[in-house]
């Protein structure tokens, strides 16, 4: 069974994606922001990676360098109310894969998520 | 009259920052939704709902596919009767090892039905089996009461021969009897002789004439019989014509039955999928509610900073007013106020409201760093 991580520091937008995916067969794990996203992704492994950008305690910018440096083929998908070209040039340069923007459609979601994950 | 004016200028600019702080602490304290505390429970019952019922259907599926399955193996020589199309998306899903995890060789439903086909099928060739032995001897006992009466047919010649025979020994002792009277005393023992072979005769003439009658009711009576025994014959035959159509009727019967059922779990599905679709928009739609709402949190947190932002321009701009502050220096603090304000918005419709209150607007081409999703209703680059 194919694994995902939310990431969100709003609880609601990381029940959202838990449903949208878990009604396609994922199985979706849950963090409130980067630094905790990062531990279990220490712990385990993700078909891929969805996250919020602005979170407090470690924003996603910093969550994706950090998990790239040991990961460089997950696929990470941002979901964020962020439009500005400079926030999503830095994402692109650290290796993000998409950029999605809120709010989003399920379905939306769901079929750039198979997209990516090969 | 100057000083005067300045200080009532001093005054409504203390207000104004009172009121952005103010504000700002309104919505700070009252209007954001705790979404998680309001729905956080709701969505994932909500959530275990929707599990529930897909895997409700999931097994709904796989039983009207048993069904089908057995109803394919079961009565698959009756499916000459159903329509094409019908036939044809009964084989293909018989056809289909994951109907019910089998393949078709393999498959239980198809052994169970046709050891139950066999049993059916067996019992309606021995019914007709009986019949047939019924027939048969019927028809052997008929020949034989045909052969006998033939027999009968022959005994009447031969007595009808034997009252010839009697009538014409009659006629010779008639004729010896008046011989043996011309020849007077001298023929009198003949005449005697003559006498007792002439009733011999005519006795043997009745008892001939007896015989013959008997035989005549005997046939009589075997013709009855072998017309009797025809009418039975024709019984059993009715009988087992009977049989083969109310074969052929239970045949089509199940057929029918079973069309009606596998065309009624059919609706069912077609009903529960619609409910499954409608279900799925329902989920779908308070999906996007949800999101909304935490849109317009965001909003609202964003209105909060830039107010709370804007009182501290305007408590700079005052000290600056009342002399408290450097021009240079208050300038510099409303001017990083600023900046700090431009870097709160993050969504699109918000920092061209920002844009617009600068005089300029936002290039969304210039926004665009990957490459769009097409098709998706959603704002989606792929990198």
């Amino acid at each position: 069974m194919r694994r995902a991580l939310a990431v969100d520091d709003s609880a609601t937008m990381r029940n959202l994606v838990k449903i949208a995916l878990e009604a396609e067969g994922f199985t979706v794990d849950t963090a409130e922001n980067g630094q905790e996203a990062l531990e279990l992704t220490r712990r385990n492994s993700y078909d891929v990676i969805i996250s919020d950008v602005n979170m407090p305690v470690m924003d996603g910018l910093q969550f994706l360098r950090e998990f790239r440096s040991t990961n460089r083929t997950t696929p990470f998908l941002m979901l964020t109310t962020e439009t500005e070209a400079s926030k999503k040039e830095i994402a692109k340069k650290l290796g993000a894969t998409g950029w999605i923007v809120k709010p989003f459609k399920p379905e939306d979601l769901v079929r750039v998520v198979k997209r990516v994950v090969r | 009259m100057a000083k005067v004016k300045g200080e009532e200028f001093l005054k409504l600019t203390k207000m104004i920052a009172n009121t952005a702080q103010a504000t700002s602490e309104f919505l700070s304290d009252s209007c954001l939704v705790d979404l998680d505390e309001i729905f956080g429970n709701v969505l994932n019952k909500l959530n275990v709902f929707f599990k529930r019922v897909e895997e409700s259907f999931r097994d709904f599926v796989i039983f009207e596919r048993y069904v089908v399955c057995a109803y394919a193996s079961e009565l698959g020589y009756g499916l000459r009767e159903i329509p094409p199309e019908i036939r044809k998306r009964v084989w293909d899903l018989r056809d289909n090892p994951e109907i019910c995890g089998f393949t078709e060789k393999e498959c239980k439903c198809k052994k169970s039905m046709d050891y139950l086909k066999q049993r059916f099928t067996d019992k309606v060739n021995v019914l007709s089996s009986s019949g047939e032995i019924i027939r048969t001897g019927s028809e052997e006992l008929r020949s034989g009461m045909k052969a006998l009466g033939s027999d009968v047919e022959s005994l009447t010649v031969s007595a009808q021969k034997i009252m010839n025979i009697a009538e014409l020994i009659e006629i010779i002792a008639l004729n010896a009897y008046i011989e043996a009277a011309r020849l007077g005393e001298q023929g009198r023992g003949f005449k005697v002789i003559a006498d007792e072979v002439r009733r011999a005769s005519m006795k043997t003439n009745e008892l001939a004439s007896e015989i013959v009658e008997s035989i005549k009711a005997l046939q009589t009576r075997f013709n009855q019989q072998i017309d009797r025994q025809a009418a039975f014959d024709r019984q059993v035959m009715d009988l087992e014509r009977e049989q083969r159509e109310f074969s052929r009727e239970l045949n089509r019967d199940l057929l029918w039955m079973a069309q009606n059922f596998i065309d009624f779990l059919e609706y069912v599905r077609h009903s529960v999928e619609k409910d499954m679709s409608l279900l799925g928009e329902v989920r779908s739609t308070i999906l996007s509610v949800l999101q909304t709402i935490d849109i317009a949190n965001q909003r609202t947190r964003n209105t909060y900073k830039a107010l709370l932002i804007l009182a501290r321009m305007m408590e700079e701009f005052e000290r600056v007013l009342r002399g408290e502050r450097d021009l240079e220096e208050g300038y510099r603090e409303i001017s990083r106020l600023y900046e700090e304000f431009r870097n709160i918005p993050k969504l699109l419709e918000e920092r061209e409201v920002v844009a617009k209150a600068e005089g300029r607007k936002i290039d969304r081409e210039q926004d665009t760093v990957g490459q769009k999703l097409e098709g998706a209703e959603t704002d989606i680059e792929l990198f």
